[in-house]
């Protein structure tokens, strides 16, 4: 072999490696800041609120003292925290089932080319993409005990002899926020299972319908076993979703009237923030992360669709 | 090679980078060297309070050409929830306003500096309002310089008053037949918060004043709610709810004057934001407004709560509190501080003798129009008192203010159907659990 060719051949080698690093690590390197910000914004106050569930912290920013499983022990004798899981429940299911409603009736209104559709579909997305706030503030216009449209509507028709104040109604408050969220989020499980509808075959149907099978057939044989996928996931993501939603009820109610709408985020929130007991709202989320979590498990072993 | 070039150009990008804000902080503390500047966070979010604490602030800057003063404007929500986290990162100010029970909070994170000799001084020559001083004053410091007071009153609508041929209510025999008298044709009596609010705890306060219960909580944390006056405090808001309108239990402090300006109620019980958007709102003149100090019940005493607004030093650099020291002097100079407290005429009120004086107070357009009123608040502000400092300081009176249990009792009797001696006697239980 030439001298030139004993040179090259070591040469190439060394860069053939170097190439071979490069491709190794430029992966690492390119999920390595998105890992390094989920680390530090997920992982670590993760970590301390696991940390101040053993101290008895009050203010935020103070310092508390140790205290072993005390806190987790006042959680699990709380009243007012399964007090608080009740509401939750209630809160998930009235979302689930009032938007589960409206997003297939929407979605199969709209699984069609009818003009009507098309135009509606645009449309449709409106509620979804108005700020929380606003419809939290214009919902309140409405509903107002005192000047809102809905009691002058219902005072008129004669359906009422005096106002009802929804959002201050101990029984009523839960169901009526219930109602607005339900609005304000169905257009996105809407476009998710109009999406889904949009793939099913036509000649399903059509070979249905040579069978003699009606609308309702249809749908309960084809249509919602076709979504089961989509059925799944909304159901485990929507769950999580609606039961860690804070924000609506709080510009609504802020947990009131005496309690009636206090869903679980609502009391950490309120035990943080309003009573200063850090410590005590960090247990909390532990033990409801640890139940939802759990949730999360079963559902995913039972429910998920079956090939 | 061409990655080579890409990535060394990333580098030199980067290097230039660095080298520039090096270079930039390196010529801002230059400048800061001279120049001592003083970060202040305040609560008092409406634009025209804003741009009266900007303008004093800017004539102070102007006229100290060595110290500048920084006002940000945050919001009360985040006072609670997100001030402390800032503070215990270092990015908290140098001056934070503050009302008394939130001194006792934010002492807890180890920042706040005694303002003993600032406010000495500041005694001596323009004498603070005992009630203004007081509540800032425990563990042989004082810990905020009080700034302007806020006190609660009777506000009335004159001309229905008149019709209903009624007296402005001394009494609250009086002001229950008032309610009850001018409630008819779609207009209520009175509007009064019930919700689950600071709005809430602030009026009922007043009638437990007035009931001779202001002593609910003393220094060592012993809770007292449950007393006669309490009692009697609660079954007179009760009774008061059936003449205010049906969502009262949604209330807080703005839908009571909305309806109050509207007409749509002939009485209110609030502090002297009613003042200045009075004639706007409700299409009448001035003199229809009418105020009267709290009435009192049988046996009880004059008195409404009275909040002292302050602020508090949580630098412990001593060229920013010398500063500080000059801004203070400056700004409780009589025709400074009229100026200042008119921020928002008639709700902010001097804490100061010769602030209560000074023709830059008086000269205001809306103070000079409702002088008897001013005065009405100006005398209110003598027998004012704050919960949880009434009885030495409670230190632990944030954790019964936070979760608003006055309001929560006064929901376990109109939403959960209790009694007012099951209700406060609840209320007893949950404070003496909270300063546990």
């Amino acid at each position: 072999m030439k001298q030139t060719e004993l040179t090259i051949q070591p040469f190439a080698n060394r860069e053939k490696l170097r190439k071979k690093r490069w491709k190794f690590l430029l992966p690492y390197l390119l999920v390595g800041p998105i890992v390094l910000w989920i680390l530090a914004t997920i992982f670590l106050p993760l970590i301390n609120v696991i940390k101040d569930s053993f101290y008895d912290t009050g203010f935020v920013g103070t310092k508390g003292t140790f205290v072993g499983l005390q806190n987790y022990r006042e959680v699990i004798l709380s009243d007012a925290y399964w007090s608080s899981w009740g509401k939750s429940l209630l809160w998930v299911i009235g979302n689930g089932v009032v938007q589960s409603l409206l997003a297939f009736a929407v979605a199969l209104f709209l699984n069609n080319k009818r003009k009507i559709a098309e135009m509606t579909r645009t449309w449709m997305i409106i509620p979804w993409v108005i700020p929380t706030i606003v419809v939290a503030i214009f919902w309140q216009w409405i509903f107002n005990g005192a000047y809102g449209i809905l009691n002058h509507l219902l005072l008129q028709l004669g359906l009422i002899d005096k106002p009802i104040n929804l959002l201050g109604h101990e029984i009523l408050s839960l169901p009526t926020i219930i109602f607005i969220n339900a609005w304000h989020w169905f257009p996105f499980m809407t476009v998710i299972i109009l999406a889904g509808l949009s793939v099913i075959p036509d000649e399903l149907y059509e070979a249905s319908a040579v069978d003699g099978a009606n609308k309702w057939q249809q749908f309960w044989k084809i249509t919602f076993p076709s979504l089961a996928p989509i059925t799944f996931a909304l159901g485990l993501v929507g769950t999580l979703w609606t039961f860690n939603i804070f924000d609506i009820i709080w510009v609504l109610t802020q947990g009131g009237p005496a309690g009636a709408t206090t869903t679980v985020p609502v009391y950490i929130y309120q035990q943080a923030f309003d009573s200063f007991e850090l410590g005590k709202a960090s247990a909390i989320s532990v033990v409801t992360a640890i139940l939802l979590l759990i949730f999360a498990t079963l559902f995913i072993k039972f429910a998920s669709p079956k090939d | 090679m061409r990655k080579k070039s890409l990535m060394a150009l990333l580098s030199l990008l980067l290097t230039l980078n660095v080298l520039l804000a090096g270079c930039s902080s390196g010529k801002e503390a230059a400048e800061q060297g001279k120049v001592t500047e003083i970060t202040l966070w305040h609560m008092e979010e409406p634009p025209n309070r804003v741009k009266r604490f900007n303008e004093v602030i800017e004539a102070f800057n102007q006229a100290h050409p060595d110290i500048k003063v920084k006002a940000q404007v945050q919001s009360w929500a985040d006072a609670y929830s997100k001030f402390p986290a800032a503070i215990k990162a270092g990015n908290g100010p140098d001056l934070l306003f503050t009302i008394p029970d939130y001194t006792t909070l934010i002492k807890e994170l180890g920042v706040v500096q005694p303002v003993d000799e600032i406010v000495k001084k500041l005694d001596e020559k323009h004498r603070f309002l005992k009630s203004a001083l007081t509540p800032y004053q425990y563990d042989g410091h004082t810990w905020a310089v009080p700034v302007y007071g806020m006190v609660q009153v009777l506000w009335y609508r004159k001309y229905m008053f008149r019709e209903a041929g009624l007296q402005p209510p001394k009494t609250w025999n009086d002001l229950l037949e008032a309610a009850k008298k001018l409630t008819k044709d779609g207009r209520y009596g009175i509007a009064l918060p019930a919700s689950k609010s600071m709005a809430t705890d602030q009026v009922i306060y007043s009638f437990m004043i007035t009931a001779g219960a202001k002593d609910m909580i003393n220094k060592e944390n012993k809770v007292t709610f449950d007393n006669p006056g309490t009692l009697k405090a609660y079954d007179m808001y009760q009774k008061l709810l059936k003449y205010s309108p049906p969502d009262s239990n949604t209330y807080q402090w703005g839908e009571p004057q909305a309806q109050f300006n509207a007409g749509k109620a002939a009485m209110a019980i609030e502090k002297g934001q009613y003042l200045a958007p009075f004639e706007k709102e409700s299409g009448r003149p001035a003199s229809d407004l009418g105020v009267v100090p709290m009435p009192i019940a049988e046996g009880g005493e004059p008195g409404s709560i009275y909040y002292s607004n302050g602020v508090m030093i949580l630098t412990d650099d001593p060229k920013k509190q010398e500063a500080i020291a000059k801004f203070f002097e400056y700004l409780f100079e009589p025709e400074t501080y009229g100026k200042f407290i008119n921020a928002e005429p008639g709700l902010f009120l001097p804490v100061t003798e010769d602030g209560a004086k000074a023709k830059s107070f008086w000269n205001d357009p809306v103070i000079s129009k409702y002088k008897e009123q001013v005065n009405v608040l100006l005398e209110a502000s003598k027998h004012g008192y704050l919960f949880g400092f009434t009885d030495g300081v409670a230190r632990k009176i944030g954790k019964i203010a936070g979760p608003n249990y006055l309001a929560q009792t006064l929901q376990q009797i109109i939403v959960n159907g209790k009694t007012p001696g099951e209700a406060v006697k609840w209320g007893q239980s949950q404070m003496e659990a909270a300063v546990k």
